[in-house]
C-alpha cells in the first residue's frame, strides 16, 4: 500500500503563540489593523487565524496574498478541509474592478509582447475618484498578508470604494519590488492608524530554536525593524548541519541524493524544501535524485521543482521533495531545508545582500536545517557561516 | 442582569459549608490552564502568564468566597497586563477537597485551617489552596457579556490543544459588578508565609498526564497495552501483572509512577530507559530547557562513560550514533535502523529520534515492532509533549478526567502538603469494554460491536456463520451475483463478529470519532440496564 504522504495541517497550541500573537488575533472584526514583524514572526499564522475566524463567523472575507505560490502554500496552511476565500490581491482585484465598475481595470503594457499588463494603479485611483457614490462595503473583510508588497494605491482604492475592514500582515523589510511597495507608514497613513496602534510581532515563531539561532547569525546588521527575539524551546529540535561534499573523504552528490532521499522516507509527511542558487544548481540537483536509487521503505518520495512563472504549482499538501531557487522562497515553509550549495551564491561582492539572502532562506524551515557546500573554496560564504558548533554542526 | 444557564441554585443550608470558591483571572490565562490540565501558578505557564491574582502567591491559588463581593481591584488585576485581556471568573466547587489551606482576610493576615470547609470568620475574603487543582473541580466559567464569553471561545477555537466541551461557560455579570474597595495585591504579611520557591514549573504531573493519555489510546492496541494501561490505574488483574513484568524496562513502570525511582534489581536498559525518562522531567523544570533528544542524548553520553558492563558498551555506542546520525542527513532506513538495534531501549530511543509528537507515533507503525517496544516509545513520547501538548484528539473527556486528577496528585504528593483530592471514576478504554473477564461476549457486547462496526464501516470485521443441517458438507457451492447457493439445508445462518479483527480495529490510528464512542459507550449502558431488568438483577 503507498504511504500516507499528507501533510497534517494543525492549528498552534496555545503555548505556540505568544502574547503579541494573542492580542494580534484579539483585535476586532471590524476596522483597520496593521500587524508588523520580521520573517518566521507568525504574521501569516495570525492572518490565517483571522480568516478562519471570519469563515466561521460566517461574514464575508477575502484572504489576499502577492503571488499564486504563496496562496498555493497558504491554502495548505489553512486546512485543505475547510472552504478559504483566497486569492492573489491582482486577481481579486481586476475581479473585482471589473464587476463594480462595469469595466476592465486600467493595464499598463506588457514588458515584452503577449506578456503581463501590470495595473496602471494612477488609472485606477483616477477612474475610482470619479465615481459619483461610494457603495458601503462595510459588511466585508479583507485580510492581506505580505501587506507590504502592495501598492499604496491599492490600499487607497480599497478605502475609497467603500473598505472599511482591513486586517493586513507585514514586514517592510521583505519586499519584492521596493518602488512599487507599501511602508509601514504608508498603510498606517492610507487607514488613519497611530504608529502605537500598530501590532509589532517581535518573537521567532516558525522555527525550532536552533533555526532560530542560525537565522540569527545571518539577520541582516541594518534593519527597519528589530531581528526577531529567539523562540522557546521546541522540542525535538536538531541543531542545523553543514555537510561538504564531493572531495576526497567526504560524500558524492549521488550518495547525498540518496542520504536525501532516505530521509524523506523516514519521514514521508514532510515536506523538504532545497533552496538553490540558480538553476543551474536546481537542475543539478533535480537531476541527482531523479537518478538516484537508494534502499527505502516505501515508494521513492515525489521530486518537485518550481521555477518563477511556471503554470502549475508544487503541491505544498503533500510531503517529499521540493527544489526551488532561492529568489521563489519568499514567505514559503518547509519542515526541513537544504540549502543546496552555498558558496554558489550570489553576489559574494555584496556580504550584507548575501547574508540577507541566508537569512530568508534558512527561516523557511520550522524543524531542520542542513547546508550543503561543494569543494569549492569560497571565503565569502565561509566568513558568513558561524563557527560555534552549537549553532552549525560540521559534518 | 443574571444570564445563568445550568444548574438550579441549592437551597441554602446553614450547615452546609460553602463549597463554591471563585478564582479571578483572564481570558488567556484561562485557556492556558485548560490546556495544561492544570490550574496553577505562573510558573506553570513558561513565561506566557499574565499578571492576575495568581502572580500575587506564587505556587499557591487565591479563592474569593462565594456570595462575597470580589473587590474592584483584584479584578482590574486580571486585566492589567494587556488591553485585549477579558476578565473571567472560574469557579471552582471544592466538596471532594479537604487537606490544609490559608485563610485570607480583608486586612491581609493569612492562618492556616485545617481544610477549605473551615469555619470563617467574617473577615475572611478567601482561601489560599497550594497548587494545582484539576480543571475538572470548576463548576463553571464566567464573563461579564456575551461578548467577553464570545471572544473567549472564538480563542479556544484558534488553538488545537483546548476543548471547552466539558466546561459550563456562563455570562455573570453580578460577579464582576464590584463596588468594594479593598488594597490588592495585599502586601502585609504573604512573604512570612508564601516562600519564593512554592511556584515550580510542574513537570512530573504534565509528563503523567502525556504518558496517561499515551498508554490510554496505546490501551486499544493490544493485551500488554491494556495491561500496563490498567496498571497504572489500580484495576489491573494477576494477568496483566504478569503481561507486564514479561518485559525487563516495562517492568519498572509501577515502580517509576508509585516511588519515583525503579527497583535495585532493575538490569541496565531498564536503568537506562528510566534514567532518559527522569533527565526528560528533570530538564523541564529548568526556566530554558534543551531539547529533549539533546537531554536523552546527553544523558546516555553521560552513562556511557561510567557503564561497568563491557558486554553492553559498544550497543550503547552504536546506539547514541545512530540516534544522532538519523536526526539529520545520515543514510539508511528504519527498517535497516530497526534490524540493527534491537529491544525495548533502544527501539523506543530511535524512534523518539525519528518522530516528534505524541500523534506521530500513534500513526507510525512498522512489523518488526513489538508491543513493549512501542509502549515504552509511547511512554517517552508521553513525556516528551506532556499533557499540555496534546492535541484535542488525544483528549478523551471521562480519560482527561481522571488524567488530571493524577496530574494534581501526584504534585501535591510530591510536595507533601496533605492536600486530598477525592479520585474520579477510572476510564475504561474500548478495547476493555470489549474485552469481558470471563473471556466471551454476551449479546450486549455484541449489539454494541455491531453497532460500532455499522457506524464506522467496519464490516472487515463481520462474519456470516451457516449451520448445515447436516454433517455432510458440501463439495463446492455456487455463487450467484451477490447470493452464495449451498446444496442441501441448513439449520441456521448467524451474523457474528470476527472478534480478533474488530480488536485490531479499536486500536487503528486515528481513533473512533469521539461522538460515535459516546454512543457506543452510552449504547452498551443501556443494554446492560435492560438486561439487568429483564434478568431481575440491580445493575448499581
Amino acid at each position: 500500500m503507498p504511504v500516507d504522504r499528507t501533510r497534517r495541517f494543525s492549528l498552534p497550541g496555545i503555548h505556540d503563540l505568544n502574547k503579541d500573537q494573542d492580542e494580534a488575533l484579539a483585535l476586532p472584526m471590524e476596522g483597520q489593523h496593521l500587524i508588523v514583524g520580521g520573517p518566521g514572526t507568525g504574521k501569516s499564522v495570525v492572518a490565517l487565524l483571522r480568516a478562519r475566524r471570519l469563515q466561521e463567523a460566517s461574514r464575508t472575507y477575502g484572504a489576499l496574498v502577492y503571488n499564486q505560490l504563496l496562496h498555493h502554500s497558504n491554502r495548505h496552511l489553512f486546512g485543505s478541509d475547510q472552504p478559504f476565500a483566497a486569492m492573489t490581491w491582482d486577481r481579486w482585484f481586476r475581479r473585482y474592478f471589473k464587476r463594480r465598475l462595469s469595466t476592465n481595470v486600467p493595464t499598463l503594457e506588457p514588458g515584452y509582447p503577449g506578456g503581463y499588463r501590470p495595473i496602471d494603479w494612477d488609472a485606477v485611483e483616477q477612474q475610482v475618484q470619479s465615481l459619483d457614490n461610494t457603495e458601503n462595503q462595510s459588511d466585508k473583510f479583507l485580510v492581506v498578508d505580505e501587506g507590504q508588497d502592495m501598492p499604496p494605491t491599492f490600499y487607497r482604492t480599497l478605502v475609497h470604494l467603500g473598505f472599511e475592514n482591513f486586517y493586513v500582515a507585514a514586514d517592510q523589510n521583505q519586499q519584492i519590488h521596493p518602488d512599487k511597495c507599501s511602508s509601514r507608514q504608508d498603510i498606517e497613513n492610507t487607514f488613519d492608524i497611530e504608529p502605537g496602534d500598530t501590532l509589532e510581532l517581535k518573537t521567532n515563531y516558525r522555527n525550532t530554536r536552533p533555526i532560530a539561532l542560525l537565522a540569527q547569525h545571518f539577520y541582516p546588521a541594518d534593519p527597519a525593524s528589530p531581528r526577531p527575539d529567539l523562540p522557546d524551546l521546541i522540542p525535538a529540535a536538531a541543531t542545523p548541519e553543514l555537510w561538504t561534499y564531493g572531495t576526497t573523504n567526504t560524500a558524492t552528490l549521488a550518495e547525498i541524493a540518496e542520504n536525501i532521499l532516505q530521509l524523506s522516507d523516514r519521514t514521508p509527511r514532510k515536506l523538504i524544501g532545497i533552496i538553490t542558487p540558480d538553476n543551474k544548481v536546481r537542475t543539478k540537483f533535480n537531476d541527482a535524485l531523479l537518478r538516484a536509487n537508494p534502499k527505502l521503505d516505501n515508494e521513492k518520495s515525489p521530486i518537485r521543482t518550481f521555477v518563477s512563472g511556471q503554470r502549475e504549482l508544487p503541491d505544498f499538501g503533500q510531503g517529499g521533495l521540493m527544489i526551488i531557487n532561492a529568489q521563489s522562497c519568499k514567505g514559503l515553509e518547509f519542515d526541513t531545508v537544504i540549502l543546496a550549495d552555498i558558496d554558489q551564491h550570489q553576489p559574494k561582492r555584496d556580504p550584507y545582500t548575501l547574508k540577507a539572502r541566508f537569512y530568508v532562506m534558512v527561516a523557511r524551515s520550522r524543524e531542520q536545517v542542513m547546508l550543503l557546500r561543494t569543494g569549492n573554496i569560497c571565503p565569502v560564504v565561509d566568513g558568513l557561516l558561524p563557527t560555534d558548533p552549537t549553532i552549525l554542526v560540521r559534518k | 442582569m443574571t444570564t445563568k444557564t445550568g444548574t438550579p441554585k441549592n437551597p441554602r443550608s446553614r450547615r452546609k459549608p460553602a463549597r463554591i470558591w471563585h478564582l479571578v483571572t483572564n481570558h488567556q490565562n484561562m485557556l492556558y490552564m485548560l490546556a495544561a490540565g492544570m490550574v496553577m501558578g505562573p510558573a506553570g505557564f513558561r513565561g506566557k502568564h499574565y499578571s492576575d491574582p495568581l502572580s500575587v502567591y506564587p505556587g499557591w491559588i487565591p479563592l474569593f468566597r462565594d456570595k462575597v463581593k470580589i473587590p474592584a481591584d483584584v479584578l482590574n488585576h486580571a486585566t492589567s497586563e494587556r488591553k485585549h485581556l477579558l476578565p473571567c471568573i472560574a469557579s471552582f466547587d471544592l466538596s471532594d477537597l479537604s487537606g490544609p489551606v490559608r485563610m485570607l482576610s480583608r486586612d491581609g493576615r493569612m492562618r492556616d485551617v485545617a481544610s477549605p470547609a473551615s469555619r470563617k470568620r467574617k473577615d475572611d475574603i478567601a482561601i489560599l489552596v497550594p497548587a494545582p487543582l484539576p480543571p475538572f473541580l470548576l463548576s463553571s466559567v464566567s464573563f461579564r457579556s456575551v461578548e467577553h464569553r464570545e471572544a473567549f471561545k472564538s480563542a479556544a477555537n484558534d488553538v488545537s490543544n483546548v476543548d471547552l466541551v466539558p466546561y459550563k461557560i456562563e455570562i455573570t455579570e453580578e460577579l464582576f459588578s464590584s463596588d468594594v474597595e479593598m488594597p490588592w495585591p495585599i502586601e502585609q504579611t504573604q512573604e512570612l508565609l508564601i516562600e519564593d520557591s512554592s511556584d515550580i514549573y510542574p513537570a512530573l504531573g504534565q509528563a503523567l498526564g502525556g504518558v496517561l493519555s499515551m498508554l490510554y489510546y496505546t490501551a486499544n492496541r493490544n493485551d500488554l497495552g491494556l495491561a500496563t494501561f490498567r496498571l497504572l490505574t489500580g484495576s489491573a488483574n494477576d494477568k496483566d501483572n504478569d503481561l507486564v513484568q514479561n518485559d525487563p524496562i516495562l517492568a519498572e513502570l509501577p515502580n517509576w509512577i508509585g516511588e519515583g525511582t525503579i527497583s535495585n534489581q532493575a538490569d541496565v536498559r531498564a536503568s537506562l530507559y528510566w534514567g532518559v525518562i527522569q533527565s526528560l522531567i528533570n530538564a523541564q523544570t529548568r526556566e530554558r530547557p534543551q531539547p529533549p533528544v539533546d537531554v536523552a542524548l546527553t544523558y546516555l553520553e553521560e552513562q556511557y562513560d561510567l557503564l561497568l558492563e563491557a558486554e553492553f558498551s559498544p550497543r550503547l555506542k552504536r546506539l547514541i550514533t545512530d540516534m544522532r546520525g538519523y536526526i539529520g542527513l545520515g543514510s539508511g532506513t528504519i527498517t535497516e535502523l530497526l534490524e540493527r538495534h534491537k529491544g525495548s531501549l533502544s527501539r523506543p530511543l530511535l524512534l523518539f529520534c525519528l518522530r516528534e509528537h505524541c500523534t506521530d507515533l500513534l500513526e507510525f507503525s512498522h512489523p518488526l515492532l513489538n508491543d513493549a517496544e512501542y509502549l515504552l516509545a509511547g511512554i517517552l513520547f508521553g513525556v516528551r509533549d506532556g499533557w499540555l501538548r496534546l492535541p484535542k484528539e488525544l483528549r478523551n473527556s471521562e480519560m482527561s478526567t481522571y488524567v488530571t486528577f493524577r496530574m494534581a496528585d501526584i504534585e501535591h504528593r510530591r510536595y507533601g502538603d496533605n492536600l486530598i483530592i477525592k479520585a474520579p471514576a477510572n476510564p475504561k478504554t474500548l478495547r476493555e469494554v470489549f474485552t469481558l473477564p470471563s473471556g466471551e461476549w454476551n449479546c450486549t457486547t455484541k449489539d454494541a460491536a455491531i453497532e460500532l462496526i455499522r457506524k464506522c464501516d467496519w464490516y472487515d470485521c463481520i462474519q456470516t456463520r451457516i449451520t448445515l443441517a447436516d454433517a455432510h458438507f458440501p463439495q463446492s457451492f455456487e455463487r450467484a451475483g451477490l447470493q452464495l447457493v449451498l446444496p442441501g439445508r441448513i439449520r441456521s445462518v448467524m451474523e457474528e463478529v470476527a472478534e480478533t479483527k474488530f480488536l485490531q480495529r479499536l486500536g487503528e490510528w486515528p481513533p473512533i470519532a469521539p461522538q460515535i464512542e459516546l454512543e457506543i459507550r452510552k449504547k452498551l449502558i443501556d443494554l446492560q440496564e435492560t438486561l439487568d431488568n429483564t434478568n431481575g438483577t440491580d445493575s448499581s
